[in-house]
């Protein structure tokens, strides 16, 4: 039952931090905080449920509208903006990293489909696996 | 109804939690579970606030140098965050004070005027 009380917290702290912008500079302190005021409250009050947490603390949406309503409107637009900056930033890089794997399989690929021709003076050594035009080999063999 | 009241109720709560955490603090030095739970017991439950209204408060406060915060040993391994009121948080609290009662009279006098009445302070 305790581990069951314990998962619970966790699930509600997790959601509690995906409420709370990212860009909130305060958000690490805050989280800390609320963990510990939980923790306090356990102590005092040992034989609490889930319920009684929630009770004390607020529901997770409680928690968010209480948060928001501490902001203008211009500070919660700010929070959104630097989200969708944040999230054009990681797209634009997942997008740049996508192409140069892309690029650097396709050079790869050219690299190792080119036969490997070796001249040493007027005699041509080809390696084994690596390609060779047909006519070409026919003509070297029977030369 | 209910919804409207609650409206006003919440919106009320919202001016005023700045205050009574200053006021608080104006008291003694205290930490933010007790802040909560002192404001619960003062106002027989009546007036409760949550986490998410009070921390960005307090922190908002600090970052203007009304309050400072220190850390103190709790127990063996626990430290707790203690606010505490600066003299210009002071002063704050004060101007805050003074233009709730001057604004809460306004409001009482507009409540019972009557057409041709005028406030005076």
């Amino acid at each position: 039952m305790k581990n069951n009380l314990q998962r619970q917290i966790k699930r509600y702290l997790r959601e509690i931090s995906l409420l709370i912008p990212d860009s909130y500079t305060n958000k690490e302190c805050l989280l800390n905080t609320i963990r510990k005021n939980l923790n306090d409250f356990l102590k005092e009050h040992p034989d609490s449920s889930f319920k009684d947490i929630v009770k004390e603390f607020g529901t997770t949406d409680e928690f968010a509208d209480s948060f928001l309503d501490e902001f203008s409107g211009t500070e919660i637009l700010s929070f959104l903006q630097k989200k969708e900056h944040h999230n054009r930033f990681i797209f634009l890089t997942c997008v740049f990293t996508i192409i140069s794997i892309m690029l650097a399989a396709l050079g790869c690929m050219h690299y190792l489909s080119a036969p490997l021709k070796m001249l040493d003076g007027d005699t041509s050594y080809y390696y084994n696996g690596t390609e060779v035009d047909y006519e070409e080999f026919m003509e070297l063999n029977t030369e | 109804m209910e919804k409207q009241k609650s409206q006003l109720l919440s919106n009320l709560k919202k001016a005023t939690i700045e205050m009574f955490l200053l006021k608080l603090l104006s008291e003694e030095d205290m930490y933010g579970y007790q802040l909560s739970q002192e404001l619960k017991k003062r106002s027989d439950g009546k007036y409760t606030i949550l986490e998410g209204s009070m921390y960005p408060i307090l922190y908002r406060l600090s970052d203007q140098n009304y309050i400072s915060f220190y850390e103190k040993k709790a127990g063996k391994r626990q430290t707790r965050v203690y606010y505490h009121l600066e003299p210009t948080g002071l002063d704050y609290f004060e101007q805050l004070k003074h233009s709730y009662f001057d604004y809460t009279d306004l409001i009482a006098f507009l409540l019972v005027s009557k057409t041709g009445d005028v406030y005076e302070k």
